[in-house]
């Protein structure tokens, strides 16, 4: 009765061995569920240089441990692996219905490892689970594939489907796990280790009852939560035309202030993330033209055609994932566009449109909407795969490849209609679209000449669209996160949103400061990234939200409701350190597979080498180097090497969590 | 008296505290809060600012405790 179901389902596909396994009480004290247990799971399970892609690997579904109890906006999945695209340590999540589908099952994760001889599916009903022919749906893409199987499926309740498009199929390394009808788990190659396990989805139907300790006191901080954010709306005046000036004014200011994190939910309920469209080109944030251009480039004329009005302008209806207030998606007609080929697609995230935008100097919105379909049903990262196509647009100006290469396509910078034809071929993995599947660290390596020079990524990942030149704290999570190159880490602007030294005693406090403060190593920088580290885990740990963590600790009460529903009675330093535990068991998963940590560092044109000459990034350099150093550092691992130092191990307890499952 | 402001960085935030807290005497309305960080007249009519999440005039007085929080933005996503 502690918020979680206390067992795993262990499926092994080439054997078609199915068990359940107990889970002590003492992991999810220590390490809480989502990605905490999938780390523990994952570390015992895979060994010392398993093939990603081989049957060795472990792929893992994970719900939250607040997933179901009654607390808010506690409903996101991970997926888990290791990552085929990084060698090291992958997740990825995602919001929808699936994480409470999980526990209704009666699991807090299903893991899979094996290889299946023909594609199949895992279904789990009031028969219990069992692997299921799934040759009718392969070769089809995610969405068609959700539909037949949801349909197929179907007694009294619906079921929740994860699945993959043909990008997982034919392994594409930065293929995702779909959801939903257009969600998406899409980092860490998920997707591409389903595919090379011939697992085509997973088909949940469970009605088990998710039992926590004080079920009334979750609902009582649940709905304080829910009445603020309710209240949240914003006047009709406000514009999204508005927004780029807003972004504009940031630049001028030169300080930052930590804001209400509330405020930030009136924005979310009215556009989405593509609030951000505009205005984060303005201010610096959007990294344009393969982050070697500025707002200078990508100006008014270009920035103004994906303005925020315009995606809602599509929005026929608002969408939500499961226990959230806020809703910040949606679903769009986009039937006039690509001649009618697809009748709607989920409203493409700030991440989709300014990486098919400013990355590419794409100012056509249409194609934007078109390609997000394309992905979602293929079940492709768009962040990877937008990063692709800039990569290959460089190139091509450069002259590292030729018409003759692209098959005839000009990939000059901002032909959307080359850019689509080119996803296209990505998808089906033709001619330059096959090299450029599988991300572009490993294109650069196939098309040589000093084609790295454009590959943009950290440690083999793509970064989301988010300039560690307008956020360094942002730089160092990308260079020192397990999964490299992931935007929802942390950042400046999530920790001074987060308020987390309101309840933690080690967080530093921040009032009004200098923006240059944010550029330089420092102890306190690094506290602040490491904090951010930490806490994130534990939101991953619970099937947390982003933009609910960033809404800041003193509205959604994440250790208020971990003590509701377990009983625990920790203080939120107590749960730090699960956080600092969860995030160092994903750093040790990578030092067992061979990685060092010190290659994840982001491209040197991330950190400002050579430094922007325009834009309000302009000359600005990060000193990653040092930061990366004063970060691991105050992690207890080598400042050196990033490798967890023997006493942190010690400290953590985490010698005694691995061994005694060896 | 305190109340807890969230104000963006070009208001004079000085006198807020690290905890978000700013001493006001007894009886102050949010115009005197407007005042302490020095808003802009020209900017108070487009100004979106909320005390305890909901609107509110500028002669609304204030209780120990109260949260005035200001819109800016930040990007996300
Ligand atoms: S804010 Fe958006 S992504 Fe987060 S839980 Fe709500 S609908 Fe899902």
């Amino acid at each position: 009765m502690k918020g979680y179901m206390g067992k795993i389902l262990f499926v092994n596909l080439t054997s078609g061995q199915i068990e359940e396994r107990i889970i002590p009480d003492r992991v999810y004290e220590m390490l809480l569920s989502g990605v905490g247990l999938g780390a523990y799971v994952l570390y015992n399970e895979i060994p010392a240089g398993t093939d990603p892609l081989g049957p060795e690997n472990v792929l893992g579904f994970t719900s939250g441990l607040l997933t179901g109890t009654g607390s808010l906006m506690t409903g996101r999945w991970m997926v888990v692996c290791k990552s085929p695209l990084t060698g090291g340590w992958g997740d990825a999540n995602c919001g929808g219905t699936l994480a409470p589908a999980i526990k209704q099952c009666g699991y807090d994760g299903i893991f899979f490892s094996g290889i299946a001889e023909k594609p199949v599916y895992l279904l789990i009903n009031n028969k219990g689970p069992q692997l299921k022919d799934a040759s009718h749906v392969w070769g089809k893409d995610a969405t068609e594939s959700e539909e037949i199987l949801r349909a197929e499926n179907t007694v009294k309740k619906k079921p929740a489907v994860a699945v993959i498009g043909t990008a997982g199929e034919k392994v594409s390394l930065i293929a995702g796990v779909c959801h939903d009808g257009g969600r998406i788990a899409a980092r860490s190659g998920g997707g591409a280790v389903m595919g090379s396990k011939r697992l085509k989805a997973i088909v949940l139907v469970g009605s088990k009852p998710i039992k926590c300790h004080d079920p009334q006191e979750v609902k009582k901080i649940s709905q304080a939560y829910a009445d603020k954010i309710r209240k949240q709306n914003l006047p009709g005046i406000v514009k999204g035309s508005l927004l780029p000036l807003m972004g504009k004014a940031m630049t001028s200011i030169k300080r930052v202030a930590p804001l209400d994190g509330m405020m930030f939910a009136l924005m979310m309920r009215k556009w989405g993330t593509p609030m951000s469209n505009g205005m984060a080109v303005t201010n610096g944030d959007t990294p344009i033209k393969n982050w070697a251009g500025s707002v200078k480039d990508y100006n008014r004329s270009y920035y103004s055609k994906i303005n925020a009005d315009y995606v809602i302008k599509r929005e026929y209806r608002k969408y939500h994932c499961y226990s959230c207030v806020v809703g910040c998606g949606g679903v769009c007609d986009i039937s006039d566009i690509g001649q009618g080929r697809f009748t709607h697609t989920h409203k493409p995230e700030y991440e989709t449109c300014s990486v098919f935008g400013g990355l590419l100097m794409n100012r056509d919105l249409d194609s934007i909407f078109y390609i997000n379909e394309l992905l979602n049903r293929a079940g492709m990262d768009s962040i990877s795969a937008g990063h692709a196509v800039a990569f290959a647009m460089e190139c091509y100006e450069k002259g590292l490849l030729t018409p003759e290469d692209t098959g005839g396509l000009k990939l000059t910078w901002g032909n959307a209609q080359a850019v689509v034809k080119l996803i296209e071929m990505m998808i089906a993995r033709e001619g330059l679209g096959d090299i450029l599947a599988d991300g572009v660290k490993i294109a650069a390596g196939k098309i040589g000449s000093g084609a790295e020079e454009y590959a943009i990524h950290a440690g083999g990942q793509e970064p989301g669209m988010h300039d560690s030149r307008f956020d360094p704290q942002m730089g160092v999570h990308y260079s020192t996160d397990p999964t490299p190159g992931r935007h929802t880490i942390g950042a400046a602007q999530y920790y001074n949103m987060t308020r987390l030294w309101e309840k933690v005693s080690w967080a530093p406090a921040v009032k009004i400061y200098p923006k240059d403060e944010e550029y330089i190593a420092t102890d306190r920088e690094a506290l602040k990234t490491v904090a951010g580290a930490c806490y994130k885990q534990i939101v991953d740990g619970i099937g947390g939200c982003l933009f609910a963590q960033i809404m800041g600790v003193q509205h959604w009460q994440a250790f208020e409701w971990l003590n509701a529903a377990t009983g625990w009675g920790k203080t939120p330093d107590e749960y730090m350190l699960i956080g600092k535990r969860m995030q160092t068991l994903r750093q040790l998963f990578n030092v067992k597979h061979g990685i060092e940590p010190k290659s994840f560092k982001i491209h040197p044109r991330m950190a400002g080498d050579p430094p922007l000459k325009e834009g309000p990034n302009k000359g600005r350099t990060v000193p990653i180097d040092d930061m990366m150093r004063l970060h691991w550092k105050h992690f207890g691992w080598d400042e050196n090497t990033g490798i967890p130092l023997p006493e942190t191990i010690q400290h953590l307890e985490l010698d005694q969590l691995v061994q005694e499952v060896r | 008296m305190k109340v807890k402001v969230y104000a963006p960085a070009f208001l004079n935030g000085d006198e807020i505290d690290e905890m978000g807290n700013l001493t006001v005497p007894a009886g102050a309305t949010l115009r005197d809060v407007y005042k302490k960080l020095q808003v802009p007249l020209l900017l108070r009519p487009v100004l979106i600012c909320r005390v305890n999440y909901e609107k509110s005039r500028l002669d609304r007085k204030l209780q120990e405790g109260d949260v005035i929080s200001f819109l800016f933005p930040i990007s996300g996503g």
